[in-house]
């Protein structure tokens, strides 16, 4: 069970901490940002 | 030796003839175009033609194209023959065998660089029997381009004066160029067995190459006539041309159309060579020709799908750089009256996932090992249905007054808010990454990893598409229905861009993995039952008739203009036909073409039967 569960939870916040970044970038390259501002 | 040295002969041929064509696509913008432009104005001719749309002089000599102000007087007609129908029927036939002959030399050069890299016999084949399919098909192109471009003589003389006036120089290389073509592919095909083993074989690679070159820029020229007409450049506000011919090739919508197409040629081939390898399988008696059949519409599938995935993005930017250049001509498209048609579209591409799926669960049955990824099928097929019935819900429905009364308004209170885009670009995502689960646990099932970080792999690819899953909602959700239209429509790029990360990453990952994995036992190419191939085939008349709708749609957001706030179409036929007409002139388009690609399939089938006539031929010596 640890082989699985320690590797899964590095490895989804390792890609969820990635995939907000990106998040991140893209909307800051087209102005925006990733929280809604009026 | 002798066989080194021929072959890296052959990579410097393969390599000069590649620097070339880059060199060549590269220096089109200053160099040939440029060269096009000097040619226009040199060769313009002030008395070769009256207003309507003919090349005239100006003052100062240099040419000038005027469009032409059209009545319904300007349209020949011929009893009994709706010039509209024709012309569309004819052009929606060409475009869908020039899309077929442009993208099957295209998987046939990287299946024949696989064979000649693995030196495995069967993929030689394979690249020669799909290359044979397109040989007849590539006749019936040229044909239809032939009347094509008779009846655009003959029903639109005047629309087709004034383009011919301004792409005059394209269309002129365009025809030579078509002589490159058939050269090129008649050399190629008829060479292979010829052109086989060391530096031979790389100079038919290399013919390859020059073939898929060739093609690329047909398609390339073509395409700037038709955006031509729908985002003109190098015009005008009064359509009045001064001989500028790269700007008008190089118009606002060129690339997105040349990047879509190029995309969905590779899908649509795929397919169509999928319909034949099913077709031969249905046919075969034996078993070797099964198992061949099997695995080149596996091949085939793959290659379909593989381009399939990213076409949803391709079309999407093609789309928003419609809306970019003309914002009426985006509403109509996706808000107006062709709204409907893409609700249909919208079916059949959740049928393509659906059909290219089912086939893959189907094909685990060759492999002894897919009994451990079995239990799995049924969650895919799931979330596909559920996605494919997201991704085509409609926004508004047609209804009665009773029915929008008991309603309480035009939009349902549940399924209302899955109608607008971030619902269905969200569903489109989990689609496409499943699919790719798809293949991913297709790949696995005949394999055992040997690797000793296979549990942490697993589990990291888990976590892979959960996050990057979980992403994709939290813009879809997020954006989609708390916040305004501009973050709606910027948030559509994270989520792609996260799909294909979740791709390429779990891919990579998959192959490190399996790098040095055991088989379970030998895959049984042809252990496939034969709905498998009714799968296949399902895919090669939804893409062609997705393709003919959505061209349509392409065509018809023009409206009353032949070429956009220029030339306006005076025709009797200048009307948008109602959706169910429209739907029927696709429809019957797509039972011709099938019709035809059924020809062409018997043709190759019967090009191998001998009769032995005994008793007909003088004995020898007699």
């Amino acid at each position: 069970m640890k082989d699985y569960v320690i590797p899964f939870v590095a490895a989804f916040v390792a890609f969820g901490v990635l995939f907000l970044a990106l998040d991140f970038a893209v909307m800051r390259l087209q102005g925006l940002t990733l929280i809604f501002q009026q | 030796m002798r066989q080194r040295h021929s072959g890296v002969a052959g990579r410097a041929v393969l390599v000069l003839v590649l620097a070339f064509v880059v060199v060549a696509a590269l220096g089109a913008g200053a160099g040939p175009f440029a060269a096009l432009t000097e040619a226009a104005a040199q060769t313009a001719d002030a008395g070769a033609g009256e207003a309507t749309g003919a090349a005239q002089a100006n003052g100062g000599g240099a040419p000038v194209v005027v469009p032409p102000k059209l009545t319904a007087a300007d349209y020949p007609r011929i009893a009994g023959v709706n010039g509209r129908v024709v012309v569309w029927l004819v052009a929606q036939l060409h475009l869908w065998f020039a899309a077929f002959v442009l993208a099957v030399p295209i998987f046939v050069f990287i299946i024949e660089a696989i064979g000649m890299r693995t030196r495995d016999r069967r993929y030689d084949d394979m690249a020669y029997e799909f290359i044979k399919v397109s040989i007849t098909a590539y006749s019936l192109t040229a044909i239809l381009g032939g009347l094509l471009t008779f009846s655009l003589v003959l029903f639109y003389p005047d629309l087709f004066r004034y383009l011919s006036s301004i792409f005059k120089e394209s269309m002129f290389y365009y025809a030579l160029l078509f002589f490159a073509e058939s050269a090129t592919l008649y050399v190629y095909y008829y060479g292979w067995q010829w052109l086989q083993g060391g530096f031979r074989k790389w100079v038919h690679l290399t013919l390859g190459l020059l073939l898929n070159a060739v093609g690329t820029v047909l398609m390339l020229l073509a395409n700037a006539w038709v955006t031509f007409m729908m985002s003109p450049a190098g015009v005008d506000s009064a359509g009045v041309y001064s001989g500028d011919a790269w700007a008008a090739i190089h118009n606002f919508l060129w690339n997105p159309i040349n990047l879509h197409r190029f995309v969905a040629n590779i899908a649509f081939g795929g397919s169509i060579v999928g319909a034949y390898a099913a077709f031969k399988f249905l046919s075969a008696t034996r078993a070797e020709e099964k198992a061949h059949y099997d695995w080149m519409g596996y091949t085939a599938n793959f290659i379909a799908i593989s381009a399939l995935l990213p076409l949803p993005f391709a079309g999407y930017y093609l789309a928003a750089e419609i809306y970019a250049y003309s914002q009426q001509m985006g509403i109509t498209l996706m808000g107006g009256i062709f709204a409907w048609l893409f609700i249909i579209q919208a079916v059949l591409i959740g049928t393509l996932f659906l059909a290219a799926n089912y086939y893959l669960w189907c094909g685990m049955g060759r492999s002894e090992g897919a009994v451990r990824y079995n239990r799995y099928v049924k969650y895919l097929a799931i979330v596909i249905v559920a996605a494919f019935l997201v991704w085509f819900t409609p926004h508004t429905l047609v209804l009665t007054n009773e029915e929008l009364k008991a309603l309480g308004g035009p939009y349902h209170k549940y399924l209302g808010p899955l109608g607008i885009m971030p619902a269905k670009n969200t569903a489109v995502n989990v689609m496409i990454l499943f699919t790719a689960l798809s293949f991913l646990i297709y790949r696995r099932a005949n394999k055992i990893a040997t690797a000793s970080w296979v549990r942490a792999g697993n589990a990291a690819q888990v976590a892979l598409f959960a996050s990057g899953i979980l992403n994709i909602f939290f813009l879809g959700i997020y954006h989609g229905y708390f916040t305004n239209t501009v973050y709606k429509v910027a948030a559509s790029i994270p989520q792609v861009l996260t799909t294909l990360i979740v791709i390429i990453a779990s891919t990579v990952i998959d192959s490190l993995m399996y790098r040095r994995a055991r088989e379970v036992a030998p895959l049984r190419w042809g252990r496939v039952p034969p709905r498998a191939q009714y799968a296949l085939f399902l895919l090669a008349v939804a893409f062609t008739w997705l393709m003919g709708l959505m061209g349509y749609i392409r065509s018809g957001i023009r409206q009353h203009w032949h070429v956009v706030d220029i030339v306006r179409d005076n025709s009797p036929d200048a009307f948008t036909p109602t959706l169910g007409y429209a739907a029927n002139v696709v429809s019957v388009g797509t039972i011709l073409f099938m019709a035809m690609v059924l020809f062409v399939f018997w043709l190759s089938q019967v090009s191998g039967t001998k009769t032995h006539a005994a008793g007909y031929w003088k004995a020898e010596g007699a």
